[in-house]
């Protein structure tokens, strides 16, 4: 359970819940409440005076579908095994809520707690159900040539990620490195209040392929120079709403901020009162007729323009 | 002291953390729950029984990216070191939150309870390092602070988020250069939210967003009511990848001539706003050459059977 601080609220950013708290720190040596602590793996994790080391080895150690919350202290964490071997989390234990500690409100643009992995793989593989994570940056490194930040099987159902950020900005660009790609049909994911940073040619922040009676909200997508193919790829998704998010170009060009590319489904897709910068090829684009339904969906115009157009068409 | 009230609610809004906090009092003593409290420098400040006296103090006490805050208690707070000679706040470590204490529903964003301003002519605060939060402080300027920013922050105030907090420089001397937020580099991340500002003349601007990148300002009210204010918000040069959204600047009896000033901006496609709404009398974007700018649906206000508010278009 959460720890009652001496101010009545509770240490730590922790949602109300029934099970444990296991807490990670970022690094060897760590600061609570002003005294230094030695975190480990073979800590219990219970207490963030006796943090773990890894948040690996908390998924390691949580109970499914009993309210386990993983909190990870602030600052830059790297995935990796107890010996310290960069490995990807594995997020596959169901009903377990993983979250940064934000030490406050928290900016929305750029949490203080970082999640990275320095190797050529996910940061994290979300392989169960009822998962939620949040309040957390995925850095993407160099190392990782190819691959998503984070991505979810079809066994993730229920899936929701809110208020985190992507930044592939260190990467070397490349079409397989991802933001979230869904590698199967989940159902019920939602993702909302994320920022993704990117600067060149990479592959789409948001892959909702398959998936079914699921949401993406409020989002930014953020270029910053280069062409983006697709920012939020919906692929053979059903029931699929996209809303409220806003593409941002920047310096560069997104060709299709929503791709329908694999879309089989009539009115699949709903897309409303998103926002697209001027420099989006087509603001949606790749679809079949009547696989995607649109309402207030503008682009962004510039002196002279109207400020603002109506998306009207889709191709 | 029990940090639980007697009815089973939480004292006070202590958000969560991992750090220590670091309570300042506004005044010598402070009444906590019925009993008065002295405040001093010399307390370590880690209870509410025990605040310290300046949040000058407060910041020379926290240790950086180790979850501290800073809780000002409601009043009204005056920037100065230990022998109470008027200084700025250096908020110079990084991590740090500062924030005023609400209520428990989050405080009135209009008007918060904890105060604070500097009786010299010389910044609020100073923000010169990265990842600070500060909230629920109202920042209301006194005469004596002349020709100067409110709070400036510098290239090194990477990720500062400001919320929930207001800046009231209707008591100060007009002049142009009392700015806001001021930026004096190219800080990146950088968010304002849920801000309110209050001017009464020819002041400078609420926010300057010059040399920032991807920073966001949203859903803040610019509360202008009489004269003539040039601009609520500058982005100069190399402002990039801002969005400004969700605002609202209201010109009451004055004149808002510019919301969003783009003069010297350099960056094509820099900064995007959407969904604004300006007063009768204000345009909403100027100064930017083609393609600095990027507008969507902001609209202007309707005065009585008039159009109901119509929808912004030009940027230069």
């Amino acid at each position: 359970m959460g720890q009652l601080t001496k101010y009545g609220s509770f240490l730590g950013n922790i949602p109300q819940a029934c099970g444990r708290v296991f807490w990670v720190a970022p690094a060897l040596s760590y600061l609570v409440d002003g005294k230094y602590y030695e975190s480990s793996d073979a800590n219990d994790g219970l207490d963030p005076t006796r943090a773990l080391r890894y948040v690996n080895r908390a998924w390691a150690l949580v109970t499914a579908d009993q309210g386990d919350v993983i909190v990870l202290l602030p600052g830059t964490h790297s995935a990796a095994t107890t010996a310290g071997v960069a490995t990807s989390v594995a997020a596959n234990v169901a009903g377990v809520t993983m979250i940064g500690l934000p030490c406050g409100k928290g900016n929305p643009y750029h949490p203080r707690t970082t999640l990275t992995v320095a190797a050529a793989d996910q940061t994290v593989n979300v392989t169960a159900a009822d998962i939620e994570i949040a309040n957390i940056r995925f850095l993407g490194d160099a190392l990782n040539t190819a691959s998503a930040n984070l991505d979810f099987s079809a066994a993730a159902s229920r899936l929701h990620i809110h208020d985190c950020t992507v930044d592939v900005t260190a990467q070397t660009a490349n079409t397989g490195i991802l933001g979230f790609g869904a590698t199967g049909a989940a159902a019920n994911v939602m993702i909302e209040r994320c920022v993704f940073h990117v600067d060149d040619a990479f592959g789409a922040m948001v892959d909702m392929s398959a998936t079914t009676d699921s949401a993406v909200q409020d989002c930014i997508f953020s270029l910053q120079t280069g062409t983006l193919a697709v920012a939020l790829l919906t692929g053979a998704a059903g029931r699929l709403y996209i809303r409220r998010n806003q593409f941002n170009c920047g310096a560069g060009t997104i060709t299709a901020p929503i791709s329908g590319t694999g879309a089989t489904v009539a009115n699949g897709i709903y897309i409303s009162m998103n926002l697209f910068g001027v420099n989006s090829t087509v603001t949606v684009d790749n679809f079949d007729a009547a696989e995607a339904v649109l309402s207030m969906n503008y682009i962004f115009t510039i002196g002279g323009g109207t400020g603002g157009t109506l998306t009207t068409v889709i191709t | 002291m029990a940090y639980l009230t007697k009815f089973g609610s939480l004292w006070g809004a202590v958000p969560q953390t991992c750090g220590r906090v670091f309570w300042v009092s506004p005044t010598d003593t402070f009444t906590i729950e019925g009993a008065t409290w002295p405040a001093s420098d010399e307390n370590d400040g880690l209870s509410p029984e025990r605040p310290l006296r300046r949040v000058n103090r407060a910041w020379a006490l926290v240790t950086a990216n180790a979850g501290d805050i800073i809780m000002l208690l409601p009043g009204t707070h005056v920037a100065a070191n230990i022998s109470a000679v008027a200084t700025s706040i250096a908020a110079n470590v990084a991590g740090v939150t500062m924030m005023g204490l609400p209520s428990m529903c989050g405080g009135n964003m209009l008007r918060p309870r904890a105060s604070l301003n500097i009786a010299a002519a010389d910044e609020t605060v100073n923000v010169t390092a990265a990842d600070i939060e500060i909230a629920h402080i109202g920042f209301v300027g006194v005469a004596g602070q002349t020709a100067i920013p409110t709070l400036n922050y510098s290239a090194a105030a990477n990720r500062l988020y400001i919320h929930d907090c207001t800046v009231d420089v209707t008591a100060q001397t007009i002049d142009t250069a009392i700015i806001g937020f001021d930026a004096t580099g190219a800080a990146a991340f950088v968010v304002f939210e849920r801000c309110h500002f209050i001017t009464d003349g020819a002041f400078g601007a609420m926010i300057d967003l010059t040399a920032t990148t991807d920073s966001l300002v949203q859903d803040c009210v610019f509360t202008h009511t009489t004269g003539s204010l040039a601009a609520a918000i500058t982005c100069g040069a190399a402002t990039d990848r801002a969005t400004i959204r969700r605002n609202t600047f209201n010109d009451g009896a004055g004149t808002i001539t510019v919301a969003v000033n783009g003069t010297g901006a350099t960056i094509a496609g820099g900064v995007l706003m959407s969904y604004n709404y300006g007063g009768v009398t204000t345009t909403l974007a100027a100064n930017f050459t083609a393609g600095e700018a990027e507008l969507c649906n902001n609209y202007d206000g309707g005065v009585g059977a008039a159009d109901g508010g119509v929808i912004y278009t030009a940027t230069a």
